[in-house]
């Protein structure tokens, strides 16, 4: 290990889960110009953070680096920078009944993607990280640092707003 | 157990205990409105999963993230640069791909994601029945690796690992990335590991990535010109010893 250069470990451990990266960045700024100038810059913390992992998964190492950075990015673009979410404001968007699953598999690709845009980016970054690339809770909760417990409300809330916002696009088009 | 979605969810991510998943199964049974619930998440974690809704790599952002650290690795050490003949070596190398617009080093980024996906929904299918589970059933590796004879343009490495307690419990024909591949399928306690491999000419060794998609975890690497995906519900520490195991046979 001590022989690898920086060159070579940034190769193993950032450059195979650039791909992830950019998956993140895409969905959480909403935009390829400012997804891949937020992966440059995720990939050059990455690369001065290397010194500092320690073993475990590089990808979620990555992604951490990626969310931490869009969020300053978002922060700084101030006409873009959203309000705090509130989260027990946000307790009366369940739907007092759920959609109907056969309504929800009505929805096409093209909806879904809306959909998934239409959320608050908190609601976003855990259903993204979930449902697209596959992390646990324990690792969107050390990613995002948030308890566990939060984690699981917020996939809960960010599921039923894309339930009711799937439910909704079917109907306006049906 | 009293109506909790918090609960539901945790049972559709595969993310609770045993004992967990008894109770939301039992209460599932019974109360209907958690039932619609639960169809409701799994509907959204269907629509979630189409491929479309993954974001490729833009081509040439790994060009430019790698110039990006070039530079800095420039900027910030360029007397070790000079000292070390090897990074030189190594950036001279990769400054020239660049230029060439030649990328020398493999691009395992978003192509991967699309194949993991495909590992995982093989797995899952091959997992539903158990006549799927293989085309050719045996614990031999002398069995298993010529079935294979005729079927794929290539002799699989069908590694013995049953020391480090990994059985072999036979081997199936799977079409993955455009073309058929090997799977071989071992067991260890209750859990299964599918290892798949096909040849990639001309890619160089890469030791194992490890990820987790819908709680499996996923190995990948590169030996001797064949790769190897490798896919499990036993758990990280569990996939490693058996990359471990089986690369020790070699």
């Amino acid at each position: 290990m001590t022989n690898e250069t920086q060159l070579a470990r940034f190769e193993r451990l950032v450059m195979p889960h650039v791909g992830s990266a950019y998956n993140l960045a895409r969905w959480l700024t909403g935009s390829t110009h400012d997804a891949e100038d937020v992966v440059q810059e995720a990939s050059l913390r990455a690369l001065a953070a290397m010194e500092n992992f320690r073993g475990g998964d590089p990808r979620a190492w990555l992604l951490t680096i990626v969310r931490n950075t869009c969020f300053t990015w978002m922060r700084r673009d101030q006409t873009r920078a959203a309000e705090p979410l509130d989260e027990q404001a946000h307790d009366m968007d369940s739907p007092a009944l759920t959609p109907d699953a056969a309504l929800l598999q009505a929805a096409d690709t093209q909806m879904v993607r809306q959909a998934i845009e239409s959320l608050p980016m908190e609601y976003r970054e855990v259903l993204v990280l979930r449902e697209l690339e596959g992390f646990s809770y324990k690792e969107i909760a050390a990613a995002a640092k948030l308890p566990v417990g939060t984690v699981m409300s917020r996939l809960a809330r960010a599921r039923h707003r894309l339930q009711q916002a799937l439910a909704d696009k079917v109907v306006e088009e049906a | 157990m009293d109506c909790s979605d918090v609960m539901i969810h945790g049972y559709a991510d595969g993310e609770l205990d045993v004992a967990g998943v008894l109770t939301v199964e039992e209460h599932l049974r019974r109360c209907e409105r958690c039932a619609r619930e639960y169809d409701a998440i799994r509907a959204v974690q269907h629509a979630c999963s189409a491929d479309l809704l993954y974001h490729k790599l833009p081509p040439g952002l790994d060009r430019k993230v790698r110039a990006a650290v070039q530079r800095q690795l420039g900027r910030s050490a360029p007397r070790w640069t000079i000292l070390n003949p090897r990074l030189a070596a190594a950036a001279v190398l990769l400054v020239a791909a660049t230029l060439t617009g030649v990328i020398v080093l493999e691009n395992r980024s978003s192509p991967d994601v699309l194949v993991a996906r495909e590992i995982v929904s093989d797995h899952v299918r091959a997992m539903m029945l158990p006549e799927h589970h293989f085309d050719v059933a045996s614990s031999d590796h002398h069995t298993v690796k010529p079935w294979f004879n005729g079927k794929v343009d290539f002799v699989p490495d069908v590694p013995d690992v049953s020391a480090a307690g990994f059985k072999l419990e036979g081997g199936r024909l799977e079409y993955i990335d455009g073309r058929p591949v090997a799977a071989l399928m071992y067991s260890y306690r209750l859990h299964m590991i599918d290892l798949f491999t096909w040849p990639a000419p001309g890619v160089s060794d890469t030791s194992p990535s490890m990820s987790q998609r819908q709680g499996y975890w996923l190995a990948h690497w590169t030996h001797a010109g064949m790769t190897y995906w490798a896919i499990t519900d036993a758990g990280q520490q569990t996939l490693h010893e058996f990359i471990q195991a089986s690369t020790n046979t070699r």
